[in-house]
C-alpha cells in the first residue's frame, strides 16, 4: 500500500520535472502559432487561436532547402566521422594496455579544453587557402570539437561492459573480434546513441563557424536561417519561434528513433547478461 | 599544451623501439603490437595537426598586434607579451579588472557545476524509478530542452522573465503567495541576471548529465542492489555503497566536462544580457569577446583565451591525473 | 605572483609561436599606429593587379538582409548584366548577426566579395583597417558630385552619409540609403481627443498632447500617450543635439565623451520629462523589447518615436490598428517652438574591396545606386535615397507620407554617432543605455549617471 503511494509520489515528481523541462519549449511552440497581437499580451495566452502564418513565412525564406540539405549533410557526416574515429580510440583505450596510454588520455582531456569561440580566427587562418566557402570544412571543424567528448563517452561505455562476457564467448569458440561484435557491440548501442545525439546537436546548432566560414547563401546551414528573421526593421519573433520549433524537430525525431534502439539494446543486453 | 604532444610522441617512439627486438617473431605479432597505435592514429592526427595547428596559431597571434587591419592586409607585427600584460594588469576600457572577472567566472562556474551535477544525479535516480510512460515523457522533455539552440534558449528565457509580458511574473503574481510581481524586473541586478542565466544553463545541461548517469546506473548489474535490499539496506545506503561507487569514474568525468563547459560558457551569458547590467555579468569568455572579437583585437582576444586555457590546465591537470587513475582502476 | 607562475608556460608559448611563424607567410608592412591609421600608408608587399584590367566573369555583391527587395535587386542586377555581357552578378543576401567578423574574414580570404554593404556605424572599422578601395577619383562617376566637403553645394549626397563614407579626406565608400526617426501617431485617437497634429511644434506642446491622449484613453490598460522605452538611445541622442549637446567631442584627434556637459544633461532631462509624461515603456529595455510596433498595433500607444520604415509593421491584419489611414507622422519637435530636432541618420554605405580584381565592373554596379533609377527603387521601398536632390523631391503620394516627413527631417539637420575608431566598441557594450535606466529608476541623478557613462566611453572611444 505505502509502496504504491510512494510510486505515485515518484511519478508525480517525474511529471513535475518533465513540466520544468518542457514548459519553455511549449512556450516556444505556443508562440510560433500566435499572431503578433496574441503574443504580446499582459495575460498570457496559453492556447492560441492557431495561425500558420509564422510557419509559412519561415518556410518561404529563400534557400531553405539548401540550408536543410547542408545541415543534414554536415551533422550526419560529423556524427559518423566522430563515431568511427572515436570508437577506434575508445575501444583501444578501454580494452588494450599499450605504452603511452595515460599520455594519450591526457591529450584527449586537454583537447577537450580547446576554446571554441576563440579559435575562430586561427581556424580561419588555417583553412582559408583551401576550405573557405566549402561545406565539408564545417564537418572537419565540428569533428575536431566533438571528438574528445566522443572518446570520453564511448570509452566509458566500453569499459562499463565486463570483459568476462567477451571472454565467455571466446571460450565458446568465437574469435576475439567475433566476440566483440556479437557480445559487446549490442550492449554498446545505448552508448553509441547517447554519444551520437551529443555530436548531432553540437553540429546541428552551430552558428558562428557556419556563418563565418561560408560566404554564399547556398552553403549556409539552418542556424543562419534562424537569425534571418532579424533585420534593420527589428526581429520577427513569430517567425523566429516557428523556425526554432521546426529546427528542433529533427533532433527530436532522431532521438525518438534512437530511443527505440536504445531500449532495444538494453533489453538485448539484459537477456544476454 | 606544448608539452603534451611531445610526451605523446616520446611514448610512441619508445614503443617502436620495443617492437624492434621482436623482429624475429612472426609479422602477425608485430601487427598485433602496432594495432593500438594504428587505432589511435586518426585521433592523434586530429589533435596534433588539425587542432594543434590552429592552437599554435592562437599562441602566435596572442604575441602579435593582430586586428582587422593585420588580418586583411596580411601584416605580422610581433609585440611580445604586451597583450598578456594588458589582459592581466591593464584591464582596459572601463571594464572590471581581470581578478574580478576571474573570481566571478569561477564562482559562476562552481554554482552551475554543483547544480547541474546534483540535479542530473537526482533526475537519473528518478528515471530509474519511474514507470514506462512517465519516463518517456520526462526523457522526451529533456531532449527538447537539450536540443534547443542556445541563442533561442536565451531569447525564450528573456521572454519568460520579461517584466511586462513575461509569463513568469504573471504566474508568480497569480499564485499570490509572493505578492505582486507584475512589472518586476529581473535584469536590473547582476545577481538576478546571473540567476536566470544559471537557470537556463542548468535547464539545458541537466539532460545530458542525467542521461549519462542513467545509462551508467543501468549498467550496474541489477543483482547487487536487489541483494542489498533483501538484506534490509535502505535506499540511501544502496546509493552510497553501491550506486555511487559504481558511478564514481563516470561522475568524475562528468564533473570534469561540466567544469570545462561552464568555465567557457559564452553564448547564453552574452545573449541574455551582453554583460550587463553595469558589466556585472561579464565572465571571462564574455570579456575576451567584448574586448577582443567585437572590437576586432584578435591578438588581445587570443591572449585572453590563452590565459583562460592555462588557468584551466593548471587547475585541472591534477584532477585529470586522478581521474585517469580512477579510470585505469576500472 | 600570478605572473611568476605563468612565466615557464609563457616561454613554452613563445617557442611554439617562433616555430609557427616561419610557416605563416607574412609580408611585412609598416605597422600603423592607432592614432595614425592605415589608410594613409601603402602596404608595399601587396601586388597591384590594377595594371591589366581583367575581364569580369563574376561580380560578387553582398547586400544586407532587408536592404533591397528581391525585385529591386534583380532589376539592378539585370540592367548591370545587360550592360556587361559575359559578367554575371553573384548576388548574396547576408545577415546582420555577426557581419563584422564575417566581412573581415571574407576580405582576408582568397575570394573576397567585390561589392558589399556596410552599416554606417561599422564603416569606419573597415575604412581604418585599410580594407576598402580608395574611390576618391571616382566620386563624380559614382554620383557624388564635385566636392568632398559635406556642406558644399557641389557635394551630392546626404551630409551624414557622405561623412560616413569619408576617411582621412578620402572617399572610401558610397552612400546607399538612409532612414531616420519620426513621430508616428494615431489619427483616429487624435481626432477623438481633439488634437491637431500641426500644433505639436515644441517639447511643451508634445507633452501636453501626450497627457491629453492619456486622459482620453484611460480605459485602455497600460496606454501611453507618448510611448518611450527607457533605452531608446537614438531618440536620446537627438534630444541632446537639440539642446546643443554632443555625445563626444573631438579635439586634435582625440575624442572626449561629453554627456556631462550642461547642454547634454539638459537633453537627457528632456528625455526624462517625456518618459515621465506617462510612458509605460520598460526602464531597462529599448524599443525592440517589447516591440513597440506590436504595442502600437494593439492600440496601447498614441504616439511613438519610430523609424520611418516601421510604419508597415505597425499595421496588422488583426488587433486595433489595421488600416493605413489610422497612422500618420510628423517631425519630432524641438524644445524651441517651431523647430524640429536634429535627427540621427541610420543607414548603409557600399564598399568595394581593396585591390579588387573586377574594379571597373564593381564601380559600374555601385554607380547604378545614385542614378535616378536606383534612387527611385529606394523610394519605392521606403528608404531615404542617398542623393540630396532625390531625398528632397520624394513624390507626394499617400504611400510616401511618412517617408516624406523623415526625408524632410534628414535634409533639415542631421547628426551622427561620433566618427571615432572606438565607437563600435562603445555601442557593443552601450553605457548610455545603462545610464538611462539608472536615471529613470532613480538609482542615480542625471549628473552622476552622465559622469559615470562618460568615464566608460572615454576608456574605449579612441580605440
Amino acid at each position: 500500500m505505502s509502496r504504491r503511494r510512494s510510486r505515485v509520489v515518484i511519478n508525480g515528481i517525474g511529471l513535475l520535472a518533465a513540466f520544468f523541462f518542457a514548459f519553455p519549449v511549449y512556450w516556444m511552440v505556443n508562440t510560433a502559432f500566435k499572431s503578433p497581437d496574441q503574443f504580446q499580451t499582459y495575460v498570457p495566452v496559453f492556447i492560441p487561436i492557431p495561425t500558420l502564418d509564422n510557419f509559412t513565412k519561415a518556410l518561404n525564406q529563400p534557400h531553405f532547402f539548401d540550408f536543410l540539405r547542408n545541415s543534414l549533410f554536415v551533422s550526419i557526416s560529423t556524427v559518423l566521422l566522430a563515431l568511427v574515429v572515436g570508437f577506434l580510440a575508445a575501444v583501444t583505450l578501454a580494452r588494450v594496455k599499450f605504452r603511452g596510454r595515460r599520455s594519450f588520455l591526457l591529450l584527449v582531456a586537454v583537447a577537450q579544453m580547446a576554446p571554441f569561440e576563440a579559435l575562430l580566427i586561427p581556424m580561419f587562418l588555417a583553412i582559408k587557402d583551401w576550405g573557405y566557402n566549402w561545406v565539408p570544412t564545417l564537418i572537419i571543424v565540428y569533428f575536431i570539437f566533438t571528438l574528445p567528448f566522443t572518446i570520453w563517452s564511448l570509452r566509458g561505455f566500453v569499459a562499463g561492459i565486463p570483459v568476462d562476457l567477451e571472454e565467455a564467448a571466446m571460450v565458446d569458440g568465437a574469435s576475439r573480434f567475433g566476440a566483440f561484435v556479437r557480445v559487446t557491440l549490442p550492449l554498446l548501442a545505448p552508448g553509441l546513441v547517447a554519444t551520437s545525439i551529443f555530436c548531432f546537436i553540437t553540429a546541428w546548432n552551430e552558428f558562428l563557424y557556419a556563418y563565418t566560414f561560408m560566404s554564399e547563401t547556398q552553403n549556409y546551414t539552418l542556424p543562419v536561417w534562424l537569425v534571418s528573421f532579424r533585420t534593420f526593421l527589428g526581429t520577427d519573433w513569430g517567425a523566429t519561434m516557428a523556425a526554432s520549433t521546426l529546427f528542433t524537430l529533427p533532433v527530436l525525431i532522431f532521438f525518438l528513433v534512437a530511443q527505440r534502439r536504445m531500449v532495444g539494446g538494453l533489453t538485448t543486453g539484459a537477456v544476454r547478461g | 599544451m606544448a608539452r603534451t604532444p611531445s610526451t605523446g610522441n616520446a611514448h610512441l617512439g619508445a614503443s617502436s623501439q620495443s617492437a624492434a627486438p621482436s623482429r624475429h617473431r612472426s609479422s602477425a605479432r608485430v601487427i598485433h603490437d602496432l594495432m593500438p597505435y594504428l587505432a589511435i592514429l586518426p585521433t592523434l592526427v586530429t589533435f596534433l595537426v588539425l587542432l594543434g595547428y590552429p592552437v599554435a596559431l592562437l599562441f602566435a597571434t596572442s604575441l602579435q598586434k593582430f586586428g582587422i587591419y593585420e588580418l586583411i592586409n596580411h601584416v605580422t607585427t610581433w609585440i611580445g607579451l604586451q597583450n598578456y600584460y594588458e589582459v592581466l594588469f591593464q584591464s582596459p576600457q572601463g571594464l572590471p579588472d581581470f581578478a574580478t572577472v576571474l573570481f566571478r567566472t569561477v564562482a559562476f562556474m562552481l554554482v552551475n557545476v554543483v547544480l547541474t551535477i546534483v540535479g542530473g544525479t537526482l533526475i537519473a535516480l528518478l528515471l530509474e524509478r519511474l514507470n514506462k510512460w512517465v519516463r518517456l515523457i520526462l526523457t522526451s522533455s529533456m531532449v527538447l530542452a537539450w536540443a534547443m539552440p542556445a541563442v533561442t534558449g536565451a531569447v525564450l528565457f528573456q521572454w519568460l522573465f520579461d517584466s511586462k509580458l513575461g509569463v513568469v511574473n504573471w504566474a508568480i503574481s497569480s499564485l499570490g503567495i509572493f505578492g505582486n510581481y507584475l512589472n518586476h524586473d529581473w535584469f536590473t541586478t547582476g545577481f538576478t541576471t546571473f540567476g536566470i542565466v544559471t537557470l537556463l544553463i542548468v535547464w539545458q545541461a541537466i539532460p545530458f548529465i542525467a542521461f549519462s548517469l542513467y545509462a551508467g546506473i543501468l549498467s550496474i548489474p541489477k543483482e547487487l542492489p536487489e541483494a542489498a535490499r533483501v538484506d534490509g539496506a535502505s535506499e540511501g545506503q544502496i546509493f552510497r555503497h553501491i550506486t555511487l561507487p559504481a558511478l564514481g569514474p563516470l561522475l568524475m568525468m562528468l564533473v570534469f566536462l561540466s567544469v570545462i563547459w561552464d568555465f567557457k560558457v559564452f553564448t547564453q551569458v552574452y545573449a541574455m544580457a551582453q554583460g550587463g547590467p553595469d558589466e556585472q555579468t561579464i565572465t571571462l569568455s564574455v570579456y575576451s569577446y567584448i574586448v577582443g572579437i567585437s572590437e576586432g583585437k584578435f591578438g588581445y582576444a587570443a591572449a585572453a583565451s590563452v590565459v583562460m586555457l592555462l588557468l584551466l590546465l593548471i587547475v585541472l591537470v591534477p584532477y585529470i591525473r586522478r581521474m585517469i587513475k580512477s579510470l585505469e582502476g576500472l | 605572483m600570478a605572473l611568476k607562475k605563468l612565466a615557464p608556460l609563457a616561454v613554452a608559448a613563445l617557442l611554439v609561436a617562433a616555430c609557427s611563424s616561419s610557416a605563416t607567410p607574412s609580408p611585412v608592412a609598416p605597422q600603423p599606429t592607432a592614432t595614425q591609421p592605415a589608410a594613409t600608408q601603402v602596404a608595399p608587399a601587396t601586388p597591384t593587379p590594377t595594371a591589366a584590367p581583367a575581364t569580369c566573369t563574376t561580380l560578387t555583391v553582398w547586400i544586407m538582409n532587408g536592404s533591397l527587395t528581391d525585385a529591386a535587386a534583380s532589376q539592378l542586377n539585370t540592367s548591370f548584366e545587360n550592360a556587361h555581357p559575359g559578367c554575371v552578378v553573384n548576388y548574396q543576401v547576408q545577415q546582420w548577426n555577426g557581419i563584422v567578423n564575417k566581412l573581415t574574414t571574407a576580405l582576408a580570404s582568397n575570394n573576397p566579395p567585390d561589392v558589399f554593404e556596410i552599416g554606417n556605424t561599422d564603416a569606419i572599422t573597415f575604412e581604418a583597417a585599410d580594407a576598402l578601395a580608395d574611390l576618391t577619383s571616382d566620386r563624380a562617376a559614382l554620383g557624388g558630385g564635385t566636392s568632398n566637403v559635406s556642406s558644399d553645394p557641389g557635394q551630392a549626397w546626404l551630409a551624414s552619409l557622405n561623412d560616413a563614407s569619408m576617411y582621412n579626406g578620402k572617399l572610401m565608400a558610397v552612400p546607399f540609403y538612409a532612414g531616420d526617426r519620426v513621430l508616428v501617431y494615431r489619427t483616429d485617437l487624435f481626432k477623438t481627443a481633439g488634437i491637431d497634429p500641426t500644433t505639436i511644434t515644441s517639447k511643451a506642446k508634445l507633452i501636453a498632447a501626450a497627457q491629453t491622449l492619456q486622459a482620453a484613453n484611460k480605459s485602455v490598460q497600460d496606454f501611453s500617450g507618448l510611448y518611450l522605452p527607457g533605452q531608446n538611445w537614438y531618440a536620446l541622442m537627438q534630444m541632446i543635439w537639440d539642446e546643443g549637446g554632443q555625445i563626444a567631442t573631438q579635439t586634435s584627434g582625440t575624442w572626449t565623451a561629453a554627456l556631462e556637459s550642461p547642454a547634454s544633461e539638459k537633453g537627457i532631462q528632456d528625455y526624462v520629462d517625456y518618459y515621465k509624461a506617462g510612458s509605460t515603456g520598460p526602464t531597462n529595455n529599448d524599443e525592440a523589447n517589447p516591440n513597440q510596433d506590436t504595442l502600437f498595433q494593439q492600440g496601447k500607444i498614441g504616439m511613438m518615436i519610430a523609424n520611418g520604415w516601421e510604419i508597415g509593421s505597425s499595421i496588422g491584419t488583426t488587433g486595433v490598428v489595421t488600416s493605413a489611414s489610422q497612422v500618420a507622422a510628423i517631425p519630432i519637435p524641438s524644445v524651441t517652438d517651431g523647430k524640429t530636432v536634429p535627427v540621427f541618420l541610420g543607414g548603409s554605405v557600399i564598399g568595394i574591396a581593396k585591390n579588387d580584381k573586377n574594379m571597373q565592373a564593381a564601380l559600374d554596379w555601385v554607380a547604378q545606386l545614385s542614378t535616378p533609377t536606383g534612387q527611385n527603387l529606394e523610394i519605392g521601398i521606403s528608404e531615404i535615397p542617398g542623393v540630396k536632390t532625390f531625398a528632397a523631391n520624394i513624390p507626394n503620394t499617400p504611400a510616401n507620407a511618412t517617408l516624406l516627413v523623415a526625408a524632410s527631417e534628414a535634409a533639415a539637420a542631421s547628426g551622427f554617432t561620433p566618427n571615432a575608431v572606438g565607437w563600435a566598441a562603445v555601442e557593443a557594450n552601450n553605457p548610455i543605455k545603462a545610464m538611462m535606466t539608472q536615471i529613470l529608476t532613480g538609482q542615480a541623478t542625471v549628473d552622476a549617471a552622465a559622469k559615470a557613462a562618460d568615464t566608460q566611453i572615454d576608456a574605449v572611444i579612441n580605440g
